[in-house]
């Protein structure tokens, strides 16, 4: 069983459970309760914690393939399962709530699914179109922007 | 709900660098370099990373023969990260002035350098081999790596060290020679198995061989180079020399 920032608890298989090598490692160390073990995750919001174990219940069934670098594609859907795609189709709070409890629950493909989604964002995109995206102030001197630019120019695949 | 463009930045949720370098990752060396370092110096820092650019610079540059010593070096990193560059540019006395410059300004890098050159000659197609070697005693970053290597496969001059560096494989009108490899020595002769012992020397783009001149180009396949490209015999750069020869 998972508990919450809440203290909503939600009822999980442990082998479902077992993908968060944090919760594999409270795990361990009281190997002797199998059926009902209580993990507190008081950083994990319910909401947030409930897409997590519904991926990671996924997971068991259709395991992710892996997503490739570069990403072939802005278009989620076509670098990963459907299922995934649509998985990660959620605001961005909610994305980077996602990021964050993949990160501190230490879930791989959760993570990786996450981080590839931001990237798809960048994708393709200006840098303002970037600053609009997350919200970023742009605020390089206008030499600094323009040594970069300049000592980047050159650098291009054939 | 908060406006995605408008929001408060304060109420941003704040993502560790450890996780915009890894979304990073899956972006193209291009898009990096052009867009993304641009967004703002935390983006520029970030996306500068070098566990993102040993991965590109491994798959753009492995077994490719410009860069090739930087991926046998069984040396420390730093010996390796070396060998990136030594192959290609070899020659000169710039690189001394680079590497005295460096310790004096902090923003000044191998690329800025590398910049300034390509600014001079026009274009990296343009560019004469250059000695790096000054810029090796200190580690660069994979950015930069990856960064010179690109820039040094456009280089359309061959350099003498080059030349005495590889070994080269025979073609005779289109069919592979059964007589080995052949090596130009730093002493400016050349033994064939048909001509003997021969003088080659190099005259800008081209080496002069047995008395013919050898158009030396680049080799697109393996970024080494292709010498006679024109004539019936051609030769292929394959591998640096070992030492022991």
């Amino acid at each position: 069983m998972e508990i919450s920032k809440e203290g909503d608890t939600f009822p999980v298989d442990i082998e479902v459970a077992k993908m968060s090598e944090l919760v594999r490692g409270m795990l361990e160390e009281d190997a002797d309760e199998e059926d009902t073990t209580e993990i507190p995750l008081p950083n994990v919001k319910a909401q947030v914690l409930k897409k997590v174990i519904e991926f990671c219940k996924h997971h068991k069934s259709e395991p992710m393939t892996e997503i490739e670098k570069p990403l072939k594609s802005p278009v989620m859907a076509e670098v990963v399962q459907k299922w995934y795609a649509d998985f990660v189709n959620v605001e961005q709070v909610l994305l980077f709530e996602l990021i964050l409890a993949a990160n501190y629950m230490d879930i791989k493909p959760l993570l990786d699914l996450t981080c590839a989604t931001v990237a798809s964002m960048i994708k393709g995109k200006t840098p303002e179109e970037i600053r609009k995206t997350f919200n970023i102030a742009n605020d390089f001197s206008p030499e600094e922007e323009a040594q970069v630019r300049e000592e980047n120019k050159w650098c291009e695949e054939p | 709900m908060e406006s995605e463009t408008e929001a408060n930045p304060q109420n941003r949720i704040i993502i560790p660098n450890e996780i915009w370098i890894k979304s990073f990752s899956y972006l193209e060396a291009n898009h990096l370099l052009h867009s993304v370092a641009l967004v703002d110096r935390s983006f520029l820092d970030l996306s500068s990373d070098d566990s993102i650019w040993q991965d590109i610079c491994m798959k753009r540059w492995m077994g490719k023969l410009n860069v090739q010593r930087f991926f046998v070096s069984n040396d420390s990193e730093y010996q390796q990260r070396e060998g990136v560059i030594s192959v290609g540019l070899a020659v000169a006395e710039e690189g001394g002035r680079v590497s005295a410059d460096r310790s004096g300004d902090g923003r000044r890098t191998s690329m800025t350098y590398c910049y300034e050159l390509i600014q001079q000659f026009g274009s990296p197609e343009s560019l004469p081999p250059l000695n790096m070697g000054s810029l090796m005693h200190r580690p660069i970053s994979w950015k930069e790596a990856y960064w010179m290597a690109e820039m040094d496969s456009r280089r359309q001059t061959i350099s003498r060290e080059e030349v005495v560096y590889y070994r080269f494989r025979l073609e005779y009108m289109g069919q592979p020679s059964k007589m080995g490899v052949r090596q130009f020595n730093a002493d400016g002769t050349c033994d064939s198995p048909y001509m003997g012992l021969c003088d080659w020397s190099l005259h800008r783009k081209h080496l002069l061989f047995a008395g013919m001149f050898l158009m030396a180009g680049r080799d697109k396949e393996n970024w080494g180079w292709i010498i006679g490209e024109d004539k019936r015999t051609v030769y292929f750069s394959v591998e640096e020399k070992s030492d022991e020869i």
